[in-house]
């Protein structure tokens, strides 16, 4: 296992920004590319949740975040193990892009409490549509974001992650302005 | 009748072997859930914030998601994070677990 601490703390002198998450405990806050499981082409859909029963048509569903699903691609299995070299992961290249999405999307921005939601929505989303043009072919991308006030308290963002050490990995970057914090994290995992 | 893994739902007598393997490779959002609801009631349960303590009590919730969502056995790469936002003595925690096939 693998993992990955950000500490952001007013409570203390030094140090900046609270935070508070739109997400919840359960699914995911965005949509992922999907390979065929295990378990066959048949299973593929029906299988993934099944607590919720039969899916509704694709044209009407929304994730959970309330943004519309795209259609769901699905990649053929490319039976390497491996990455082809030069497509690995490279945390440094996605970290950068991820200083960037958060530089344009939160300049001058200011908090406020009804606008948050959509605001962290649309970063999240941002920073999938960017990782994706940018990470490797065959990697499935997990991003997130936190988005919070500055109001004096503190916040600990950490992650932890069962996957393969040689092939995965994820970057991170947080941003502070007077009245806002914002901390974007993307794990990227390899998938065959 | 196959035998289910640890931590799988119930399965009919009468269920199809197809079913079965269904159930057993798929990621049961509430299965999960109610494996987060424990790791964090066991790591932090109605403590109250202690600044010292917070560093262990998030790496507990998430190693501990991790440790029983392995257990399930099921063929997935996993990924925990935690958020914890304090203020005074009050703290919130918020812990999401994502599944993805291999």
């Amino acid at each position: 296992m693998v993992y990955r601490d950000g500490h952001i703390d007013e409570t203390r002198p030094e140090g900046s920004g609270p935070a508070s998450r739109c997400g919840s405990v359960l699914g995911p806050t965005s949509s992922f590319l999907r390979c065929n499981s295990l378990a066959g082409p048949g299973a593929g859909l029906e299988g993934r949740r099944p607590s919720l029963g039969p899916l509704p048509p694709l044209g009407s569903r929304v994730s959970f975040s309330g943004l519309p699903l795209a259609a769901a691609r699905w990649a053929e299995p490319s039976y390497r193990t491996e990455p082809a070299p030069g497509e690995r992961w490279e945390a440094a290249r996605a970290q950068w892009a991820l200083e960037a999405v958060l530089q344009a999307g939160l300049r001058d921005a200011c908090y406020s409490g009804a606008e948050a939601g959509r605001l962290a929505r649309e970063l999240c989303e941002l920073v999938r549509v960017r990782l994706r043009e940018l990470s490797p072919p065959r990697y499935e991308l997990v991003c997130s974001v936190v988005l919070g006030p500055r109001a004096g308290q503190g916040v600990r963002v950490v992650s932890r992650a069962l996957w393969d050490a040689a092939r995965d990995g994820l970057a991170s970057a947080a941003i502070t302005n007077t009245s806002l914090f914002a901390v974007a994290t993307v794990h990227g995992l390899y998938c065959e | 009748m196959a035998v289910p893994a640890a931590g799988c739902t119930v399965l009919k007598e009468d269920s199809t072997e197809k079913e079965n393997s269904k159930i057993m490779t798929a990621f049961v959002v509430d299965e999960v859930s109610n494996i987060v609801k424990e790791a964090i009631e066991s790591a932090i349960g109605g403590n109250a914030y202690q600044h010292s303590k917070v560093n262990q009590w998030t790496t507990n919730v998430v190693e501990q998601t991790l440790s029983q969502l392995t257990k399930l056995g099921k063929p997935f790469k996993y990924i925990g994070s935690c958020t914890v936002r304090w203020e005074n003595k009050t703290m919130y925690c918020i812990v999401s677990a994502f599944g993805l096939s291999i």
